[in-house]
């Protein structure tokens, strides 16, 4: 395992019997359930949208259509892993229904974020870069980088192979490199 | 030198290598100007994604998200439909020039006042808010705050409480930093107050931007009577007593009539007719012989017309059939009582007779006439008699054991006879 796999992607266990009084209709146990992995999710949001305001959407449709399809969450699993999916598909959905940011949208003047501080502010090639990324891409980045989910992990998360994984992590590193480098 | 392939670097990276490997390629990058700059190009943008998108968000943001997310599903649970994500998040206005810099929190506690999270590069697009450079004792420019429009379920503050604080005290600070989240706009107040508290209204009028408090819910009568529904009813109550009168007045009063009679009734005055018929006949001088053809089967008492003591059901009109709607109104009685004379009685007669294929008469068959619908029965005969509007119409001939005849026939102005042969049932 990761030795920086401290998060709660990798406790199968962890919240087995708060899905088990979600799934029964418990609300707090279901409100428990979602604030327990809500800075998680709230990260993987942001990763994905690349914006403040999409990010708060996206992280709120993803929870209320989580506590919508309680009973196909599976209990065998973390949680989290189902989030990040479910997360994903919103966003994918979204971003071949709506498109891109507007092209007039100019590259990191973000909402304020929280702390008054720009979301990012600190390398547009960077944020660039990433907006030409697809949802998938990105969410990969963020679980073997940010999270540091190893790669089995992040295999799991999304339910594809190990060895793809790092084929297309070694790709998308490349990638970034070449760009903020040039 | 063979170089470091991506794969390896992207292990190296990921500190899964171990052993032997992790060695190997640890003593290469050490020797190795150009894949050091390789490995170290790589590690920078690792480092920079974690910056950017590994921040931890604000707590109180937080809250308010998770509160939002709570405030749907909530909604949900309960059977209503839930607030749309727009309807909760209100859009923040744009950062202004014109904004009053204000103090987020006091100096040396919250986040603002710490080192922050991300390494300082300088912000090429958003650049940090101009602070305008605030003269001791100026006077502070009075400008109202911007509030976004009330959609969201967050709490309203007292209409008692100042509408804006000394600078740098702590409600100012709450305050000001409440303008980042939605908060309530005040409805206008363009309804005056009715209260005999005329200072209270005036000081409610007063109050700039804050909704004046509900009153105080009524109770009894004046509840009742404050509803809309109750003066409908009351006013479509006061409208039917005004219309009776006048429908009175110019339609009399409409006669009711209960004409209903229970099954055991009606068999009960069947089986009294039927005495009573028979008690004539013994009365009589004469023997007891069959009267006429076409003698009303009602009078026969042992089967009485089903057409009058039952209501039948209306059958359908085959094609080429007059509309029993558009035809004229019939008269209730659809048999004749006595003989085949003309029509006397109200319309033009179908009359015949029913025989089996020996030419015996057939007693009781059951004849239907399908529009008007008619259905009466044959006698002792095998007569029957309908009264019927002329056309062209069709009557079906039913007895037991026999198969059922059906057959249109065209109903002039006079009487018709008509014939029918029933042949054994198959």
């Amino acid at each position: 395992m990761h030795p920086h796999s401290l998060r709660p992607w990798t406790e199968p266990g962890r919240d087995h019997d708060l899905v088990i009084a979600a799934q029964r209709g418990d609300l707090a146990a279901l409100f428990t359930l979602l604030s327990a992995h809500r800075d998680t999710l709230w990260r993987l949001c942001v990763a994905l949208t690349l914006d403040q305001a999409r990010a708060e959407r996206l992280y709120h449709e993803t929870l209320v259509r989580a506590a919508k399809s309680l009973r196909s969450i599976p209990v065998d699993a973390p949680v989290l892993h189902w989030l990040a999916r479910l997360a994903t598909h919103l966003a994918v959905a979204w971003s071949r229904h709506e498109g891109p940011r507007t092209p007039g949208e100019p590259t990191g003047a973000w909402p304020v974020a929280d702390g008054e501080a720009p979301l990012f502010s600190h390398d547009p090639r960077m944020l660039a870069t990433l907006e030409r990324f697809s949802e998938p891409d990105r969410l990969l980045l963020h679980l073997a980088v940010v999270e540091r989910l190893s790669y089995g992990e992040v295999a799991r998360v999304i339910k594809g192979d190990a060895a793809a994984v790092v084929r297309r992590l070694t790709e998308l590193r490349e990638w970034l490199a070449g760009e903020v480098a040039a | 030198m063979k170089h470091l392939s991506s794969l390896q670097l992207c292990a190296f990276l990921d500190d899964v290598l171990v052993g032997a490997p992790d060695d190997e390629t640890a003593r290469h990058l050490a020797g190795c100007a150009i894949c050091r700059t390789r490995f170290e190009s790589w590690c920078h943008v690792d480092d920079s994604l974690r910056e950017l998108l590994g921040q931890d968000p604000d707590e109180h943001a937080m809250e308010q998200r998770t509160a939002w997310v709570q405030v749907a599903v909530s909604a949900e649970r309960k059977g209503f439909p839930a607030p749309e994500f727009s309807e909760l998040r209100i859009p923040m206005p744009p950062p202004t020039p014109s904004t009053p810099p204000v103090q987020l929190f006091p100096p040396g506690r919250g986040p603002v006042a710490s080192a922050p999270r991300m390494p300082a590069p300088p912000a090429p697009v958003a650049p940090a808010r101009p602070t305008p450079a605030v003269r001791p004792g100026a006077p502070q420019p009075r400008e109202p705050l911007q509030r976004p429009v009330l959609k969201s379920p967050v709490l309203q503050p007292p209409a008692s409480a100042p509408r804006m604080a000394t600078p740098g005290t702590p409600a100012q600070t709450f305050e000001t930093n409440m303008t980042r989240l939605p908060v309530l706009e005040p409805a206008p107040i363009t309804t005056p107050l009715v209260r005999a508290d005329a200072s209270a209204a005036a000081a409610a009028s007063r109050a700039p931007g804050y909704a004046r408090m509900p009153s105080a819910p009524r109770k009894g009568l004046a509840a009742f009577f404050f509803k809309p529904a109750v003066w409908l009813a009351l006013a479509a109550a006061a409208a039917l007593f005004a219309a009776v009168p006048l429908g009175v007045a110019k339609f009399g009063i409409p006669e009711i009539k209960f004409g209903f009679h229970p099954a055991h009734e009606r068999e009960a005055d069947v089986k009294k007719a039927a005495a009573d018929a028979t008690t004539d006949r013994e009365d009589d001088a004469e023997p007891a012989r069959p009267k006429k053809s076409g003698v009303h089967a009602s009078v026969k008492p042992a089967d009485p017309d089903a057409s009058v003591l039952f209501d039948l059901p209306a059958l359908e009109p085959e094609d080429g059939e007059p509309d029993p709607a558009t035809n004229e109104p019939e008269p209730k009685h659809s048999t004749q009582a006595a003989g085949h004379e003309s029509s006397s009685h109200g319309g033009p007669q179908l009359c015949g007779e029913v025989r089996n294929t020996q030419g015996q008469p057939i007693e009781g068959a059951r004849v239907f006439l399908t529009s008007p619908a008619r259905m009466t029965r044959t006698d002792r005969e095998g007569r029957f008699c309908l009264v019927c509007p002329s056309g062209k119409r069709t009557i079906r001939i039913e007895a037991t054991g026999r198969a059922t005849v059906t057959r249109t026939v065209q109903l002039g102005s006079k009487r018709l006879e008509t014939r029918f042969t029933l042949d054994a049932a198959n």
